[in-house]
């Protein structure tokens, strides 16, 4: 599958030295062996072992990191993002964009655990362009003001709207992606940085197509559908409206001319099978890794930086499925197959 | 009196125009290289010959005026008599090296920049990536030769 939608455009001598950086660090991301070495491992010690080896190691000489995989993990990407934020000459337009994504991360379990009176702290995240403690504040004092004025004025009309009706917290994460996508698009489109335009439009036409099949599956109504779209990406509202009443074998050929034909194809003939969306995001995951990789060929823009702070979090990910999957005593072949595609 | 000032004229312009295309690839390349020494210091012998090779348009261009120097004797202490056609036909000769050797300046240390990707993931191909930027040389290259053919050939007086 090759996906060249993407222009370069004129070089940006600003990003010379971070991308130096950046190809010395991408040649450091964990390769497929080591992947391989980790399913094939029997005990906790010899993952830790493998680790060592490689940029994780740095973290085990805290004691708590080799018993807490998770605190690992985070340790990394928060690294990962003040290391861009450190080499990047304009952070305001792409890792602070990124790391926004973690700040309502933070605002959608705050927001939940509060309408529904739950416990949000082992969700939240230490990482984001604001940080846990200043999100926790604003939910607490219900001031939005520190976010970018067109945030602002999003969040605090939605808790108004929180407050009069009582939805899912389905609807609270939707409403958050909803709004944060549209601020993300319209920056990246503010900056002129085509890369992420695309990028961010095909996460949203993803994210839209994964809610067309949970919501079939739930059997949800129209208006609730209509309500929790996703704006601007390639595919129209209109079109992803008519599919929710169509029979699953419609939507390939209704989506075959897109470029998530093939991936689509794959995905909704598991989902008919098995009713879950796991190999459709997986699918996904990789059809936006195989996007990213496109960066490789650009020396002078801010493309490669993104892409390096979306492998890492592929990376990470991917860790955490092999983690996951030890913890539960899955069979390794299980663990092979999830595994996203491996940026290198 | 005025042949003298056309042929300086070219002589400076071949040093300046090929020095600013020298310093801009360098600089584009060493930071790129910087870039790559900061994680991974080890990779400097890798990466040297990449970083310098935009550093031969800057030489190039001061032997071109060098080369009018001596043609024009300036180093005998004598001020020479040109006509106005020589010097202007000097002042001409001088373009080629000078023009070539400020784009292809550039662009070598875009390539090198480019090949830095290279010495980061495969340090024993980095070579390739050297062979790569040199052949952008050839075109500052040609300049100079086509100057220093076309100054030899300039009757001084």
């Amino acid at each position: 599958m090759s996906i060249m939608i993407y222009q370069s455009r004129k070089d940006d001598l600003r990003y010379s030295f971070a991308v130096g950086k950046i190809r010395a660090l991408e040649a450091k991301l964990l390769e497929p062996l080591i992947f391989r070495r980790l399913i094939e491992t029997k005990e906790r010690q010899d993952i830790i072992r493998i680790l060592s080896e490689t940029t994780y190691g740095e973290f085990f000489k805290e004691e708590a990191m080799s018993e807490d995989f998770e605190a690992l993990l985070k340790a990394e990407l928060l690294k990962t993002y003040q290391l861009i934020k450190k080499i990047d000459p304009n952070p305001s337009s792409t890792s602070n964009l990124l790391a926004l994504r973690y700040d309502f991360h933070n605002l959608k379990g705050l927001l939940k655990s509060r309408a529904s009176g739950g416990d949000s702290e082992s969700f939240l995240t230490p990482l984001g362009l604001f940080g846990p403690e200043v999100i926790r504040q604003m939910v607490a004092s219900d001031d939005y003001s520190a976010f970018p004025q067109e945030i602002n004025e999003a969040v605090t009309s939605l808790i108004d709207e929180l407050e009069k009706t009582s939805p899912s917290p389905q609807w609270i994460d939707l409403q958050l992606d909803r709004l944060l996508y549209k601020y993300l698009l319209n920056q990246a489109r503010l900056h002129k940085i085509s890369f992420l335009v695309v990028l961010f439009r095909w996460q949203i036409d993803l994210s839209n197509l994964k809610t067309l099949l949970r919501i079939k599956l739930m059997g949800k109504k129209r208006t609730f559908f209509n309500s929790v779209l996703l704006e601007g990406g390639e595919i129209s509202r209109e079109l992803l409206l008519s599919c929710l009443e169509e029979p699953l074998g419609n939507l390939i050929s209704r989506f075959s001319f897109t470029p998530y034909a093939h991936l689509l194809k794959e995905g909704i003939e598991a989902f008919e099978k098995n009713k879950t969306l796991a190999l459709l995001e997986l699918l996904a995951d990789n059809f936006i890794i195989t996007f990213i990789h496109q960066a490789k060929y650009i020396t002078f823009g801010v493309e490669p930086l993104i892409t390096y702070i979306l492998a890492k979090e592929n990376e990470i990910k991917n860790l955490r499925i092999v983690m996951v999957g030890k913890q539960n005593k899955l069979p390794n072949t299980l663990i092979e197959k999830r595994l996203r595609m491996i940026y290198g | 009196m005025w042949g003298l000032v056309y042929a300086i004229a070219g002589a400076a312009t071949a040093v300046i125009l090929a020095g600013i295309g020298s310093s801009v690839g360098i600089g584009i390349a060493g930071q790129t290289a910087d870039g790559l020494l900061s994680e991974d210091p080890e990779s400097f012998g890798n990466i040297l010959i990449l970083t310098v090779l935009p550093g031969t348009q800057g030489i190039y261009g001061f032997v071109a005026a060098f080369f009018v120097i001596i043609r024009l004797g300036l180093l005998a202490g004598t001020v020479p008599q040109v006509s106005a056609a020589v010097g202007i036909s000097i002042f001409l000769a001088c373009l080629p090296v000078a023009f070539g050797g400020l784009f292809s300046g550039i662009y070598q240390g875009k390539v090198s920049a480019a090949g830095v990707a290279v010495a980061a993931k495969q340090p024993n191909e980095s070579m390739k990536a050297v062979i790569l930027s040199a052949l952008v040389e050839t075109y500052a290259v040609l300049g100079l030769l086509i100057t220093i053919l076309l100054l030899m050939g300039i009757k001084i007086q």
